[in-house]
């Protein structure tokens, strides 16, 4: 049992392991020794391929496995001895199209998962209403859950996991097979929840979520974090990797010669009246061009890796 | 016809080795035969083909919904229905693979009868081996209109628990049919498995030409129902939902 | 409390169970029972003693059955919703509501069995007394609550397996066989008759078509066993769930 105590009511995960056992070969390690914290107020995003190990991470967190070895905090609270605890202030979503109960109403749906909150009476009608109207699902709230698209059971989900409004939120894929729109208002209501003081843990491999919605990113790799920063860092460290793509247009012929003295410089190859070059940073190379050209520039744009150009670099192909 | 083999084989291969499968085709006839032994039945070759036909019965009807539940979940029959091979014949094969299954009830039975009071004599075998076999595609064939049910409907389990019931009851499994009340004893002339057990009781050929006759028009009506309902189930629009 | 209790209860039953529309549930729920009864009956011959306790029996076996089958089934519905899960990560968690889902299940069972009873009897003309009318009705509650008991321990497996209907299934071999429902515990061999007391109906029976004197008895020696198979159930619900939390089963569908 490791002698560390967490400093944060949020989620707290030192070297944790989770093996599963086959039937056929040796065991597989689907998190492996994985350290992190979401504090509150912070969205932190597990990002990562299939099988990268994000959905077994927020079952241990949410106490549906037990780590192999390390540990977790949740809210204050040990998931291996205090799952009770991690229960009372912790709320959950795995999404998708179960979970759910097909042939209650969405409100009847609420209803029965708030008594196992042990909320009853005027006050969990309420508080049912309240979160039906929050996610959009008012009108819907007597219509049977079968009949609801992917979308609308996902906002239910959402709405689930915050019957007890709990401090803690974990929420794998929450707008995984959504529509666009759709997302976008899922994201937005992501935010909030992170803005009202609640340590949020999202899984995706959707990268604009990521990127839209995290204060912080965590990138595993078959069950290992590769890298943890902010999406902008993120970018950065693959902009110090990779490069970043300035296209410029001038009002006049530039030779290639001139552009040797751009600092930096990579690589550089002629487009239409300009030039794309690859420089590993952008803001002297910026500059460089600024000064060295001034007015004769019709157009300059510097494109920074993306976070997906990012996500790659570390990644790889798995 | 490569369609209902591979369909027969991709069964056995799936549900064949099925736990409650082998509980209910095992454990339910020796319970049964033992509460008719110890309430006065004799342990005769009747006593074998009724407990037979009531496991069966019991196995055939859990394994048709788990059949036809798990092709639902799997979406498997949306996928047949999207190619030019007909759905029903994946069904009917499927239906071929629980006949196998239950088909060891049989021996299952007779096996213990024996060892427990006794060889059960079989004074004719050829109607015996015959009779099994039709009280086995009897129960099997019964449950088509049961699978037509269970397509059609997406909450079918719960329609689908009171018919192999009834089936049992009235085919007369535990005591002869003539100790049946009239009406029961009317409705079992319909049932192939009331004519099998009679057959293998009393060793006539005659009795089980009757059932051979019921069975066939029991595979008509199943046969008809299945074409009827995935024909109109592709004019819904929860067609082949889970 | 008893709001949350009752919202919970029925919740859980209409969201869990597909026999919830008319068709359903009259095959379910009123033919199935009526149709087991009608099935041991013959066995009793012509005797009059034999065909009521074959009644009675008849009657109780659908009872406890359907009883254990609604509380077992649950938690595999639970599986097959995808819903098992959040069930158990939940602050009241699994064993504490499994008693409330058997509440429904012993209200239905209990109706069907009377439905079914009033009808077998009309159908072999078996004349029943009024003292044994009361006591049927009384047993029948009983059994209901002792059933709830072997429901719990049943469901456990679920839990920890994927094949839901395997436990129930052999729950019901047992009670046909050796609960005394059919075959009397006299007529056993002796350990299975310690096996029989040890199982719901045994001890109801006796207090329906036993001797006066003992009836009272017989019925705290049925609510103790059903106490006793709850207090195994609740124990084994727990190991279960922390074996499914080791082996990473509790919420695979």
């Amino acid at each position: 049992m490791s002698e560390f105590s967490p400093d944060h009511d949020g989620i707290s995960v030192r070297r944790l392991v989770r093996e599963f056992r086959s039937r056929t070969g040796p065991p597989s390690t689907a998190v492996d020794d994985l350290s992190f914290d979401v504090r509150p107020g912070e969205l932190v995003t597990l990002l990562g391929h299939n099988g990268a190990g994000k959905t077994t991470t927020a079952r241990v967190l949410v106490t549906l496995l037990e780590p192999t070895s390390g540990s977790a905090w949740v809210a204050g609270a040990d998931v291996r001895t205090r799952a009770r605890e991690v229960r009372r202030r912790c709320g959950f979503s795995f999404g998708g199209d179960t979970g759910l109960y097909p042939r209650l109403s969405a409100e009847e749906n609420l209803r029965f998962f708030a008594t196992l909150h042990r909320l009853g009476g005027a006050a969990m009608r309420r508080r049912c209403a309240t979160l039906l109207d929050q996610v959009g699902l008012a009108d819907r709230a007597g219509d049977r859950v079968e009949s609801l698209s992917h979308g609308l059971r996902q906002r239910l989900h959402i709405a689930r996991s915050l019957l007890h409004d709990p401090p803690v939120l974990v929420l794998d894929e929450p707008s995984s097979g959504i529509d666009p729109v759709a997302a976008r208002d899922i994201r937005a209501m992501l935010r909030s929840l992170a803005a009202d003081g609640r340590a949020v843990l999202l899984t995706t491999h959707d990268l604009v979520e990521a990127e839209q919605l995290s204060h912080r990113v965590l990138v595993l790799r078959k069950g290992r974090l590769v890298a943890e920063a902010t999406p902008s860092r993120l970018r950065q460290l693959a902009a110090n990797s990779l490069g970043t793509r300035i296209e410029v247009e001038f009002d006049a012929r530039v030779e290639a010669e001139i552009l040797r003295d751009c600092p930096g410089l990579k690589v550089h190859e002629p487009i239409g009246s300009g030039w794309s070059i690859l420089v590993s940073d952008g803001a002297p190379a910026t500059s460089w061009l600024l000064t060295t050209f001034g007015s004769s520039i019709v157009h300059l744009n510097v494109s920074p890796p993306s976070l997906e150009d990012a996500y790659v670099e570390l990644v790889g192909s798995v | 016809m490569a369609i209902v083999w591979a369909s027969i084989r991709t069964h056995l291969r799936q549900q064949g080795l099925s736990p409650v499968a082998w509980l209910l085709s095992g454990l339910f006839p020796i319970a049964l035969a033992y509460v008719a032994r110890q309430l006065g039945r004799e342990a005769d070759l009747r006593l074998v083909a009724g407990v037979s036909a009531a496991a069966m019965i019991d196995t055939a009807a859990a394994l048709v919904v788990l059949t036809v539940l798990s092709e639902r979940q799997w979406g498997t029959l949306r996928t047949v229905a999207g190619t030019t091979r007909r759905p029903e014949l994946v069904l009917v094969g499927r239906l071929c693979g629980v006949l196998i299954q239950t088909l060891t009830v049989v021996p299952v039975t007779y096996a213990f009868v024996s060892v427990a009071w006794g060889l059960v004599p079989v004074p004719a075998p050829a109607v015996a081996v015959a009779g099994a076999l039709v009280l086995a595609a009897g129960v099997v064939i019964v449950m088509m209109p049961l699978v037509a049910v269970l397509v059609r409907f997406r909450y079918h389990p719960g329609m689908t628990n009171g018919i192999p019931a009834v089936i049992l009851a009235f085919t007369g499994a535990l005591v002869p049919l003539a100790q049946l009340p009239s009406l029961m004893r009317a409705c079992a002339t319909v049932l192939p498995s009331a004519w099998a057990i009679e057959a293998v009781g009393s060793g006539q050929w005659r009795t089980l030409g009757y059932g051979v006759a019921v069975m066939a028009g029991w595979a008509l009506l199943g046969g008809v129902l299945l074409v009827l309902v995935f024909r109109r189930l592709r004019l819904r629009p929860d067609a082949f939902e889970v | 409390m008893a709001d949350r209790w009752l919202t919970y209860a029925w919740l859980s039953y209409k969201g869990l169970y597909t026999w919830l529309n008319p068709w359903g549930y009259l095959s379910s729920r009123v033919v199935r029972p009526i149709a087991v009864c009608l099935l041991f009956l013959p066995l009793g011959g012509n005797d009059e003693a034999a065909m009521l306790r074959l009644l009675i029996g008849s009657t109780l076996l659908v009872m406890a059955t359907d009883v254990v089958f609604g509380v077992a089934l649950a938690v595999g519905n639970e599986r097959s919703f995808g819903t098992l899960g959040t069930v158990i990560a939940s602050p009241v968690g699994l064993p504490a509501t499994l008693a409330a889902r058997a509440f429904p299940h012993v209200v239905d069972s209990f109706l069907g069995s009377v439905t079914t009873a009033v009808i077998a009897a009309a159908v072999y003309d078996i004349p029943l007394t009024p003292g044994q009318i009361a006591r049927g009705v009384l047993a029948l509650v009983v059994v209901g609550v002792s059933s709830t008991g072997v429901g719990i321990a049943v469901s456990s497996v679920a839990l920890r397996f994927r094949d839901v209907f395997l436990a129930p299934n052999i729950a019901r071999v047992v009670l046909i066989a050796l609960s005394g429902a059919l075959v009397s515990a006299g007529d056993l061999p002796e350990w299975l008759g310690v096996v029989s007391g040890a199982l719901p109906i045994h001890h109801a029976i006796t207090y329906v078509l036993g001797v006066p004197d003992g009836r009272a008895f017989a019925l705290v020696l049925e609510l103790a066993v059903g106490a006793a198979w709850a207090t195994a159930g609740y124990v084994l619900v727990g190991l279960m769930i922390r074996s499914g939390r080791r082996a990473a089963t509790v919420d695979l569908t």
